[in-house]
């Protein structure tokens, strides 16, 4: 019985071709029913392939990009100064109770030393704060660990986004970080300023900078959103270059397509 | 092409690389769908199993040892998740879905071959949901799965003449289902 399906799909060889010619000259194999059987065949595999949806990939990469940011990394604080940095930094609370602390501080030297009104000194204070928070995470941004970096572009988005030595830092992290995860995370944070001109463009420039299939994929999506025409020359030399994947390649060139 | 092999990739994501699982979605997202949607001629419910087949995978990376087929490991979880999906539901029932059909002949440009070809298609369609699962199955991932022989006993642990007499059985069904079909045309 697997001669027929062997004949139908034309890879018998010649011995058991000659066996299978005995067969039906014996009447044991009905021609007629082989016949309609490889016409069945026949309309199976010119059939064309369903098409899923664009959610499913969105979907997908939403579901990636989650598991990536929740992906525990290796972390081993061996020296003292790690070791207080950690602490102090390492998690919410400690960098809490460190902004706490500073603020305590300052309201302490404040109500003592000033002779200012109360308002102004909240003020400074507040500019004070947020001149920290941006200190921090230039400083975080710079560490060894991907999990401080990626706290690091955490943190600039709670930042005002009109500072422009948060956007930089987080193109410069977007450009150049080694980590796919941070260079994601930055990318998230990015493409909520859209609205900034200067952000469009410095996206549309990071595209040819961008190794990682992944990355190309997610900012031609990016670009897809935003309808950012000029992007089209970026893709088109990721495109042309040898070392694109296949895959990515299909990809962009259907991106590229939904751009009008 | 690309220069990584599936096994390489997924190695790379067992070692925590998990954005090279991207690279295997790419690969392998359309042909998923096809199996699924081919087994439940749902779309929604099709997408859904495609993306659980990667939540698996992410799941039990660390359970992939390289040694076989990346292809068939990831099969044996489509499989199983069928089978989870079509234990819950108990159907799978034909359900015309006018959109994906018209898809298919969207680019052809001669009408009357096409509708011939369309109502092929319906009628095989239902012939094949009149299929036991097991004969449907290996259809699906023979003929429109093109997977290969040697892939698919691997796949369902049997051997690769064993295979070749199943889909000789499932054709010879599948023929006569049709045959019926067609000469009442009322049944459609």
């Amino acid at each position: 019985m697997s001669m027929i399906t062997e004949y139908i799909d034309g890879t018998l060889s010649p011995e058991r071709e000659k066996e299978f010619q005995q067969y039906v000259q014996e009447g044991h194999i009905d021609m007629a029913e082989v016949d309609e059987m490889a016409k069945l065949q026949g309309i199976m595999l010119s059939s064309s392939a369903p098409a899923p949806s664009a959610a499913l990939k969105e979907n997908f990469y939403q579901m990636l990009n989650e598991a990536q940011l929740k992906q525990p990394q290796a972390k081993n604080p061996t020296s003292l100064l790690e070791r207080i940095n950690a602490s102090l930094f390492g998690n919410q609370y400690g960098r809490m109770a460190f902004g706490i602390g500073v603020l305590i501080i300052g309201l302490f030297l404040g109500s003592n030393l000033g002779s200012n009104s109360y308002k102004e000194e909240l003020t400074d204070l507040n500019g004070q704060m947020v001149e920290m928070r941006e200190m921090m995470m230039m400083a975080m941004l710079e560490r060894e660990s991907v999990s401080d970096r990626l706290k690091g572009v955490q943190m600039s988005s709670a930042l005002s986004s009109s500072n422009e030595k948060v956007i930089d830092a987080l193109f410069l992290t977007l450009n150049s970080d080694p980590s796919t995860n941070v260079r994601i995370a930055a990318l998230n944070t990015l493409a909520g300023y859209t609205s900034d001109p200067k952000v469009r463009e410095g996206l549309v420039n990071s595209i040819s900078k961008q190794k990682s299939p992944l990355m190309q994929v997610n900012l031609a999506e990016l670009m897809v959103k935003l309808q950012e025409t000029k992007a089209k020359d970026e893709l088109k030399s990721i495109l042309e270059s040898d070392q694109t994947p296949e895959d990515v390649k299909v990809t962009l060139r259907a991106s590229m397509e939904k751009i009008i | 092409m690309d220069s990584l092999s599936d096994n390489a990739l997924m190695l790379q994501v067992k070692e925590g690389q998990l954005e090279k699982l991207g690279l295997l979605f790419e690969r392998y997202n359309k042909s998923l769908y096809g199996f699924f949607y081919r087994l439940t001629l749902d779309r929604e419910v099709s997408e859904d199993l495609v993306q659980n087949v990667f939540l698996r995978v992410m799941k039990y990376k660390h359970t992939y040892k390289g040694d076989g087929q990346f292809k068939t490991w990831m099969y044996h979880m489509a499989r199983n998740l069928f089978s989870d999906y079509y234990r819950k539901n108990k159907k799978m029932g034909y359900k015309e879905d006018v959109e994906v059909t018209d898809k298919y002949f969207r680019n052809e440009s001669n009408a009357e071959s096409n509708r011939i070809q369309k109502e092929e298609m319906d009628l095989l369609q239902h012939a094949m949901n009149q299929l036991t699962f097991e004969k449907k199955e290996v259809l699906i991932l023979s003929k429109y799965q093109e997977m290969r022989y040697k892939d698919i006993a691997d796949l369902l642990g049997i051997t690769e003449s064993a295979v070749k007499v199943r889909i000789f059985r499932a054709l010879k069904d599948l023929k006569m289902v049709y045959m019926q079909l067609e000469a009442t045309p009322s049944a459609q």
